[in-house]
């Protein structure tokens, strides 16, 4: 999918390789967020972008799965603010990008 | 000004801020006098997360109420000065399996009706208390059982078994305080104390394994004086 294509979309994206390196930021998760794209490409997901996910919930799921397609609610604190969204983890075996899929709950 | 994708923009010096805020290794929210969320980073939501019976980090009294009414108690009654509020509390967040999150709370209250809470993941620091409580015992049972043996030893009138016995003790205790003095940073070579020096230097076959010590990369500060 192009990076057009990822920006159209209204859901969040933020694609990741396997050393968990951000490669894939979509305009909806930026704005969201407050954070521009060129700030978060390139860095750690849990570290440095969406750190709030970096437990046993998320981080570990995705250590722990290496097939993966789970939904579930959680807390953002975009722009500081507690906000609930609905998650959707997204990985396959083998392939160089995982997702996470962040929509509004 | 940043262009952002999606048309909207940003001030570079307030990404800066959020990005401050979003790394902060240490929890902080913000709430009112209701337990209202106003404010809250994302180390916060790490730790509370897990926490959360149902999606909602709004309020901040349930989550209170649940894991430490205490401070919930605290927050809401008496009266209501500037300040911490009751010092820190200390309590498990989430245990699920092998995760469980021990955390360390500090409510402030910088304004009338503006309370901010401080959260601290303690849980490396609760294994390694509980690691140092195991190594105590695992010390004490060394102790006595060579004192008891050597007591049996010299009731049997046998003084060569006994001393043997008496200097593994010895050597269990002094293994202990030479493990403590490295962890404290005095156990390199050429420290200048002789308990040490004599543990080094002594090579009994009764002496305690060294392998279980813990790593002291992981070795959280004490230097705050908490626990």
């Amino acid at each position: 999918m192009s990076a057009e294509e990822l920006d159209a979309l209204a859901f969040g994206v933020i694609g990741f390789d396997v050393d968990d390196v951000v490669v894939r930021y979509n305009a909806y998760e930026s704005e969201r967020a407050g954070i521009s794209a060129e700030r978060v490409l390139g860095r750690d997901i849990f570290v440095e972008v969406a750190p709030c996910t970096n437990n046993f919930l998320v981080a570990q799921r995705f250590l722990d799965e290496p097939d993966l397609d789970e939904q579930l609610d959680y807390i953002f604190t975009l722009r500081m603010r507690p906000t609930p969204v609905r998650l959707r983890l997204v990985a396959r075996s083998g392939a160089a990008v995982r997702f996470m899929l962040v929509r509004p709950a | 000004m940043t262009a952002v994708p999606g048309g909207r923009t940003t001030d570079p010096p307030l990404e800066d801020l959020l990005q401050f805020l979003y790394l902060m290794p240490v929890g902080v929210v913000q709430c009112d006098e209701h337990g209202h969320v106003e404010l809250i980073n994302p180390a916060a939501a790490r730790m509370l997360a897990p926490a959360l019976k149902t999606n909602d980090l709004s309020t901040f009294h349930p989550i209170l109420a649940r894991l430490c009414p205490d401070l919930l108690h605290d927050l809401t009654t008496g009266e209501r000065p500037l300040g911490p509020i009751s010092g820190t509390h200390r309590f498990l967040a989430t245990t699920s399996g092998e995760h469980d999150l021990h955390v360390e709370l500090l409510a402030v209250r910088v304004q009338q009706g503006r309370i901010m809470v401080v959260i601290l993941d303690v849980t490396l620091e609760r294994q390694l208390v509980e690691h140092e409580r195991a190594q105590m015992i695992d010390l004490n049972h060394a102790v006595v059982q060579n004192l008891v043996a050597a007591e049996t030893a010299l009731g049997l009138g046998d003084v060569d078994t006994a001393r043997r016995h008496v200097s593994r003790s010895a050597d269990a205790g002094r293994a202990w305080l030479g493990r403590q003095l490295e962890l404290l940073g005095g156990g390199g070579p050429g420290r200048p104390l002789d308990l040490v020096r004599a543990e080094r230097d002594d090579d009994h076959s009764g002496r305690p394994d060294h392998s279980g010590r813990p790593d002291h990369s992981g070795r959280p500060d004490h230097s705050n004086g908490a626990e």
